[in-house]
């Protein structure tokens, strides 16, 4: 069952994913993409509401400490997530964002080892390796033409990683140390994220005042971010759902592997990106990568 | 990057302009964003167009050349400020080799036989400092280390039947007619003719726009070098800063923009262009960019995590 609540979660992400290559063209300066981004991080609070209504438990809301502090960990790490890509993209260090993302999934296998022992065997070592591998290929990351990275590209770069790993965990974390409704902590999450973003949009527009360009972005791209919200929600929870069934070792790297095999064909086929030489042979070792970890 | 647009009008090229086959690269940040081929390499047999089909280049090959002395140079085995009567006896000696490249390059591939600046002239000097043929020079210092495994300035027995048919535009009729002259005498018609493959090319050009530096490591040229041959010497149909854009006699578009890191490789069989034709080009060029997005404040990547 684990599988499948990641199958769903997997799908939703690629949808996601579909409509943000969509519609990022139309977005002409961060703060537009703080704002478009607080937008979705408040659909998806809408939802969490709805759905709580809907399953008639909306007096779970009443919560205490523990599913606040860690709501408040998954929101702050996923807003910081979503901050530290877009200043990647800004930075022209878009490239190894998956490299590093990669590599942040140790965080919540290394932590999960140690608070809840799910520990990890020697061929799940070797298979996230492979993985580690397969990404780094994929990004086509050569040396002899890459402009040096700067230390700030590279911390940015480091921190993307560590939020990624810390709002997985945060995951991993509820279903443990709590074992709540979902919806709760999807709900909470999103309220902290947006909390964050709105923060840092209401920064940025006092330092930018040029007026008017989110009206004509919701109206350019209004069902996009509706449907990324829907997608984001979804994917959150189901991932969560994933977590409360499957252990960290098994869900996260395979949660990261398909998603790029699926992003990868996705942009192929949609979008009609060239699958290059690179890509392919890494999405071979990620599926080697993922049957060492899995079957082995 | 959402390439759809491009790959819709790399199909209609046949049926809106007339181009009965075609075949383009697009490098994006070094990596080979996009690649589509379109129509057919023979009309009647219905042959459908491959990646190993080789294209004419004509003034799109120029750039090749000119590497090719600016290698020399920059090995110190001649100088750009050299008078070119040192290579050429009897050669005005009013002229550089820096004039000999910038002249070189403006002048079209046919009216070359009828002044000094032609591709024989470049090929003289080539030969005369390296001490080697330009056919061995070409091969060992550009097309092996970048891996252009069939790229040649001669037309041989292994890659005749490899080029693709050609096609003449009739503007009488508006129609494409298949060509009748010999591959042979088509090759001969204008000198320095490239025979290649889009893959090829675009290594090339891609290395060109990666400030010299090949994907797999090889130093072509140096920024510098390369800053001074698309910014300086050689002749270009832009006049935006280092970019280069060229569009040969066989409707080949070669465009390189070394800010912006995309590099274009186009080539198709037919000669003789009309207007309408011609028109086709600036729209290439324009949804090529848009849709990398690379004037978007993405930079054509997702912005939602």
């Amino acid at each position: 069952m684990g599988y499948i609540f990641l199958f769903i979660a997997l799908i939703c992400g690629a949808a996601k994913g579909f409509c943000g290559k969509k519609t990022s063209g139309v977005i002409s300066e961060y703060k537009d993409a703080l704002f478009t981004n607080v937008i979705r991080m408040f659909l998806c609070i809408i939802i969490g509401l709805v759905m709580l209504a809907m399953q008639g438990n909306i007096n779970l809301l009443n919560v205490d400490t523990p599913v606040i502090l860690i709501t408040f960990m998954s929101g702050v790490t996923t807003s910081a997530f979503v901050v530290l890509w877009l200043l990647a993209v800004k930075k022209g260090a878009y490239m190894m964002l998956d490299v590093f993302t990669t590599i942040g999934v140790i965080i919540p296998l290394t932590l999960s080892s140690i608070f809840f022992g799910e520990v990890m065997r020697p061929n799940q070592w070797i298979g996230l390796a492979v993985l580690l591998i397969a990404v780094i290929i994929m990004c086509s990351y050569n040396n002899q033409i890459k402009e040096k990275m700067s230390l700030s590209s590279l911390a940015l770069l480091i921190f993307c990683g560590i939020s990624c790993g810390l709002t997985d965990f945060s995951q991993k974390l509820y279903t443990k140390a709590v074992g709540g409704n979902i919806a709760v902590f999807s709900f909470y999450t999103y309220v902290f994220s947006a909390a964050v973003l709105i923060i840092l949009y209401l920064i940025e527009r006092i330092k930018n005042p040029i007026r008017g360009t989110e009206g004509v972005l919701i109206k350019r791209i209004g069902i996009y971010v509706i449907i990324m919200a829907i997608c984001l929600f979804a994917n959150s929870y189901f991932k969560t759902l994933a977590a409360t069934l499957l252990t960290s070792a098994k869900l996260y790297p395979l949660n990261l592997g398909a998603s790029l095999i699926i992003a990868s064909f996705m942009s192929s086929i949609f979008f009609k990106e060239k699958l290059t030489p690179r890509c392919i042979v890494g999405i071979i070792l990620t599926f080697i990568g993922l049957l060492i970890m899995n079957l082995l | 990057m959402d390439f759809s647009a491009l790959a819709k009008f790399v199909k209609t090229l046949g049926k809106d302009y007339g181009i009965p086959g075609c075949d383009i690269s697009v490098y994006y940040n070094h990596i080979n964003v996009f690649r589509a081929k379109s129509g057919y390499t023979s009309k009647f047999n219905k042959i459908r167009i491959s990646n190993k089909d080789l294209y004419f280049l004509h003034s799109g090959a120029k750039i090749m050349c000119c590497v090719a002395v600016i290698i020399l140079a920059q090995r110190y085995k001649l100088s750009l400020k050299d008078k070119v009567s040192e290579y050429i006896p009897n050669f005005d000696e009013s002229y550089t080799i820096k004039d000999m490249i910038k002249k070189y390059s403006s002048v079209s591939s046919l009216e070359e036989a009828d002044t000094d600046f032609s591709f024989e002239n470049m090929k003289k000097i080539v030969e005369v400092v390296s001490g080697t043929d330009f056919d061995s020079y070409i091969y060992e210092n550009i097309t092996k280390p970048l891996k252009m495994k069939s790229t040649t300035f001669t037309l041989n027995d292994k890659n005749r039947k490899r080029i693709n048919k050609q096609y003449d535009f009739d503007t009488q009729s508006n129609n494409t007619v298949e060509c009748d002259t010999d591959v042979e005498e088509l090759h001969k018609r204008s000198s320095g003719c490239l025979i290649t493959t889009v893959n090829d090319y675009a290594r090339f050009c891609e290395t060109i726009c990666g400030e010299g530096m090949s994907q797999n490591g090889y130093r072509l040229l140096s920024p510098e070098s390369v800053d001074m041959l698309i910014n300086e010497l050689i002749y270009n149909e832009t006049d935006k800063n280092d970019a280069f854009v060229c569009i040969g006699y066989n409707g080949s578009l070669v465009l390189i923009d070394v800010k912006k890191k995309i590099t274009i490789v186009y080539a198709q069989h037919l000669m003789n262009m009309g207007v309408k034709q011609l028109e086709m080009y600036p729209i290439l060029r324009k949804t090529v960019y848009e849709c990398i997005g690379v004037d978007t404040w993405s930079k054509g990547y997702n912005l939602f995590a």
